[in-house]
């Protein structure tokens, strides 16, 4: 990580308004996103000039063939991982500009992860799994019992809650991932390929929910090799070799 | 938040039982080592702490040069420097004198025991230590010179349940003492060890000199004033032996009578210091080795608490915790063991020591905060470096942990084996030393020799008894000397020899024997002839020297030669009377029948206890008021080491457990390479590797790391037994074989140990391990 930083070059500053639409502002603005890794002498380009703007309330699908740069333009938004040149601007912040810690809070406030792979705790219930991101924040017993059961119930695994991660099926265990990933009622959700790892009539379950939170507001990207995934969202984004394309 | 790090952690310890049974075995060894050799520490340093003016008490003590190049340090002094020192010193409050005459026997109506434990001290020694008074008080303990204060354990061996106040106990069977205090049994870790304190004045009654500046008899301790600078006073009284006494060469200085104890084993404490550092370290090496090897799968559990918004000093602390809990529950473990060894330590140690949690609440403390210590340091590893991964890194999967991890966990388990090595190299070493001396040539016949003591008014019938005792069965020859060749506490400073003139000083020791001294012993001349009873000169007039003396003092031809008012009339050669730490010293032998104090009585093979029953028997009905009292010289000898040979044990026992330690660390390491190479196992045997070649491919992966410790291990050991060698006059040469051996020994456990997780893994079927890709 450090070479990225080392590399990094004082994004100049933008004098241009961000531009509105309908009034409001996006809630994500990219200008000009490169991501690059130093390979031998030169470097390798993993995203290049990335623009982009996302409104509060869509759902954005964000597809092209491996390699093209998907999970890593996921990651820079959701500020797991930083650009090396451009701007980012996030709900009116300049994400960009932010320190590792400041950044952290940003997304650890707004933003839920769900990831192909599950990603849960091993040595944890799916309770105990689920209350995490509820202790990070700081919030008290009995409110966090109440957002957990509250939550366990809108997901339909009160049954599965003292169970371990490795007791469940891999359609549950995605389940109890989105349910983490909104417990916390973020603001934006990013979604790395969730339904990779499922057969489809679970994936459909998954993208049921995902449909389901967006009509109640949440903003969506996911990142997704299905083209019947992708229509449940209501705007595609092609990337190819790291550049934003408008067709594969 | 806590108690989900809490659940987490414990769930993590039950998942993974091998790697919990090792990170908790193996820091409770270490731990309960480390508690063992603090308490063991704490005792050592915890010497005549409990004397109210511990801080203020200082001991005189001595130190001579002489011509021939040889030093002394000794602390007794003549019986005029107290008052002296008294009355010449404002800084000094108050000073007393200490003697112990060891042989008396002790009557009380029929009860009569031989005691070694008879003090003479001025009365102000109980002002200026703090001993406990249970009868009587500090400040009139020794009212007149027939009082007598005896500690508690004599109170009830001479008195049971009597008050014995007031008693009168006999010594020798002429002086009559009555008892004015009772003290509580003298602390173990006191300096000085007695069971009776008679006045100074009554020392002459004893034959001791009790004024005067020529004999050097009595331990000598000053209180000095609140605010005296003890160094600058060292100065100032270092000559005052020389201004009343021309002939002197004496130094005098102050010691700190709480370092008194420690002077001559402060090495010891150093080494067993840093030896229970080390064990601990061992371990917490092994906590570090697992952890950071699990790391894998940790750092996907480190990304995902990022990513549902944990800090990274949250993460920390987790970590932390974690490795604090594991220890503490090692801890516990830890207790249990101090709890099961703590006898067989002290025997090994010599030692009284209790532990008891309850009692004090300071060893609590230090637990706990080694215990937390403890899991601060072995958690560090995982703790900074897990931490500071990012979640983008370690979710997309191509995570791992690398190479640096890897070379550094074997850089870890060198380390562990750079002390086992080192330990084992202490342990042979130490062990061939103390078999070199007591196997080395004395000079003398120490076998079949039983050392009989004459206590009480004995030694005035030191030559019925001898007569009478050689007619038994059995008996080869009978000597009466003033002290066993253990160790001779007498010695003259010699100023002139030969020709009369002063030639220097030298040191010589004095030995006083009857005639029958050097058959007894089977000791050789070198020139002239032992004393002998044909001779009527021989009884005063006449000295044997050894050869050491000869050459201290420069003679060609002793023959005829004058010394200590006393002409040559032989010499022997040379054989150690004392401990072989030092070379053999110059000694001189008179006869002089008051002085004797001992009977060598060689004995010729065959029944020993009989022969020691019939002795006895002829000695109670010579000298039926004095206990039979005998041990075996080679036993006595022997005992010189004791010391050594109980160090040397500890170390044995140190070098077990840390061996223990650093093969249960590389048989985790082993599983967990051995697991973690399960593919390239796999793909190695699709390819035609045999078993032999891959178990080798893990067991060299270690061998090469236990080779490079023995490097680092090799030159470490060397000078540490150097030092240590260099207190022995008479020492082995560290050998290259023993070096080559320890490294050997490191090197077949640690293939052992690694053999079979190898073995393991290469007869697993490809097949298995290759199906789950």
């Amino acid at each position: 990580m450090s070479e990225q930083k080392l590399h990094a070059k004082k994004p100049e500053k933008s004098s241009e308004e961000p531009s509105a639409r309908n009034g409001v502002a996006p809630m994500i603005k990219t200008t000009n996103i490169t991501k690059w890794y130093p390979s031998g002498f030169g470097r390798a380009f993993v995203l290049r000039n990335i623009n982009l703007e996302v409104n509060e309330g869509e759902f954005i699908t964000i597809m092209g063939p491996s390699g093209a740069g998907k999970t890593t333009l996921l990651n820079i938004i959701g500020m797991l991982d930083e650009a090396s040149e451009g701007e980012y601007r996030f709900l009116d912040q300049e994400a960009h500009e932010l320190n590792e810690r400041k950044r952290a809070q940003l997304y650890k406030q707004h933003i839920g992860f769900i990831f192909q792979n599950y990603h849960l705790i091993d040595d944890l219930t799916v309770y105990e799994n689920l209350e995490t991101p509820l202790l990070y924040k700081k919030i008290k017993g009995a409110e966090r019992k109440s957002m957990v059961c509250d939550t366990l119930d809108r997901f339909q695994i009160v049954g599965k809650k003292d169970l371990f991660p490795s007791q469940l099926s891999g359609g549950q265990q995605q389940l109890v991932g989105v349910a983490r990933a909104v417990i916390a009622k973020p603001r934006l959700l990013l979604s790395d390929e969730p339904t990779g790892n499922l057969h489809s009539s679970q994936g459909e379950e998954i993208m049921q929910v995902l449909s389901k939170l967006n009509k109640e507001g949440t903003t969506i990207i996911q990142v997704t090799h299905s083209e019947r995934n992708a229509s449940y969202g209501n705007r595609i984004i092609y990337l190819k070799d790291g550049w934003i394309v408008d067709k594969l | 938040m806590f108690r989900n790090y809490l659940v987490v952690a414990l769930r993590n310890l039950l998942r993974h039982k091998g790697y919990s049974f090792i990170n908790i075995a193996g820091l409770a060894v270490g731990m309960a080592c480390f508690i063992l050799i603090v308490l063991w520490v704490r005792d050592e340093l915890s010497y005549d702490e409990f004397h109210l003016n511990a801080e203020r008490l200082y001991l005189v003590t001595d130190y001579e040069k002489y011509a021939d190049g040889d030093e002394l340090t000794f602390s007794v002094n003549p019986p005029d420097l107290a008052p002296t020192l008294i009355s010449e010193y404002p800084e000094i409050v108050d000073a007393c004198r200490h003697r112990i005459r060891p042989g008396r026997v002790i009557r009380h109506e029929d009860r009569f025991f031989g005691e070694d434990g008879l003090a003479f001290a001025d009365p102000s020694f109980f002002t200026m230590f703090t001993f406990r008074f249970i009868e009587g008080e500090p400040s009139r303990a020794l009212p007149s010179p027939n009082s007598i204060v005896i500690t508690q354990r004599m109170a009830t061996k001479y008195f049971g349940d009597e008050n014995p106040m007031g008693k009168t106990l006999q010594v020798d069977g002429r002086v009559n003492f009555n008892v004015t205090g009772v003290i509580e049994n003298v602390p173990r870790n006191s300096h000085v060890e007695f069971d009776f304190v008679a006045p100074f004045s009554a020392a002459k009654e004893f034959d001791m000199a009790v004024d005067g500046w020529h004999s050097y008899a009595y331990r000598t301790y000053v209180l000095l004033a609140e605010n005296a600078n003890p160094g600058e006073l060292s100065g100032k009284i270092s000559g005052i032996i020389k201004r009343h006494d021309e002939e002197a060469i004496v130094k005098l200085s102050l010691q700190p009578v709480t370092d008194i104890h420690l002077s001559e084993d402060m090495s010891s404490i150093y080494l067993f210091s840093i030896i229970a550092a080390f064990i601990l370290l061992t371990a917490c090496i092994n906590y570090m080795n697992l952890a950071t090897a699990r790391a894998g799968k940790r750092g996907k559990e480190v990304g995902l608490r990022k990513v549902v918004g944990a800090s990274r000093k949250e993460i920390v602390l987790q970590f932390f915790g974690e490795s604090i809990l594991v220890s503490l529950v090692a801890l516990c473990f830890s207790l249990l063991l101090v709890e099961i060894f703590l006898p067989l330590f002290n025997d090994l140690s010599a030692k009284q020591l209790s532990f008891s949690l309850l009692r004090n609440g300071s060893v609590i403390l230090v637990l706990l905060g080694t215990a937390v210590a403890t899991g601060t340091i072995s958690g560090s590893y995982p703790a900074l470096f897990l931490s500071a991964l990012t979640p983008a890194s370690v979710l997309k999967g191509s995570w791992r942990s690398g190479s640096r991890e890897a070379v550094l966990r074997r850089l870890l388990v060198s380390s562990q084996f750079v002390l086992s090595i080192a330990l084992i190299i202490g342990t042979v070493v130490i062990g061939r030393q103390i078999h070199f001396i007591r196997n080395q040539k004395l000079g003398f016949d120490k076998e079949q020799v039983l050392c009989v003591n004459l206590k009480g008014d004995t030694p005035r019938k030191s030559e019925l008894l001898k007569n009478e005792l050689s007619k038994t069965e059995g008996v080869a020859s009978i000597s009466a000397v003033s002290g066993p060749p253990t160790g001779l506490h007498m010695s003259t400073l010699v100023q002139e020899w030969g020709d009369g003139q002063v030639q220097g000083d030298i040191l010589i020791y004095r030995l006083f024997a009857d005639y029958d001294f050097a058959r007894t012993l089977g000791i050789h001349m070198a020139q002239g002839r032992f004393l002998s009873q044909k001779f009527i000169s021989d009884t005063s007039r006449s000295v044997v020297i050894n050869e050491a003396a000869v050459r201290a003092m420069g003679m060609e031809s002793p023959l005829g030669k004058q010394v200590l008012d006393a002409t040559i009339v032989g010499v022997v050669e040379d054989f150690n009377f004392s401990s072989l730490r030092s070379e053999i010293k110059p000694l001189a032998i008179h006869y002089r029948p008051d002085t004797f104090r001992y009977l060598l009585v060689k004995m010729k093979p065959g029944d020993i206890s009989h022969l020691i029953g019939s002795l006895e028997a002829t000695w109670t009905k010579l000298v039926p008021g004095a206990p039979f009292e005998y041990q075996f010289l080679d036993e006595k000898i022997d005992r010189l080491y004791r010391t050594d040979q109980r160090i040397g044990k500890i170390i044995n026992s140190f070098t077990v457990l840390a061996l223990f330690i650093a093969c249960l660390g590389l048989f985790g390491m082993a599983s967990f390479s051995a697991e973690q190479r399960t593919k390239e196992i796999g793909i190695r045997k699709v390819l035609g590797a045999t078993v032999p070649q891959i178990a080798s491919l893990l067991i060299k992966e270690f061998g090469k790391w236990v080779l490079l410790a023995n490097l680092i291990a090799w030159p470490l050991a060397y000078f540490t037994m150097n030092r240590m060698l260099e207190v022995y006059a008479y020492r082995i040469s560290l050998d290259v074989w023993i070096f080559l051996a320890a490294g050997a020994a490191a090197l077949i456990l640690a293939v052992a140990t690694v053999s079979y997780q190898s073995i393991k893994a290469a007869l697993t079927n490809p097949m298995e391990t290759l199906r789950y890709e």
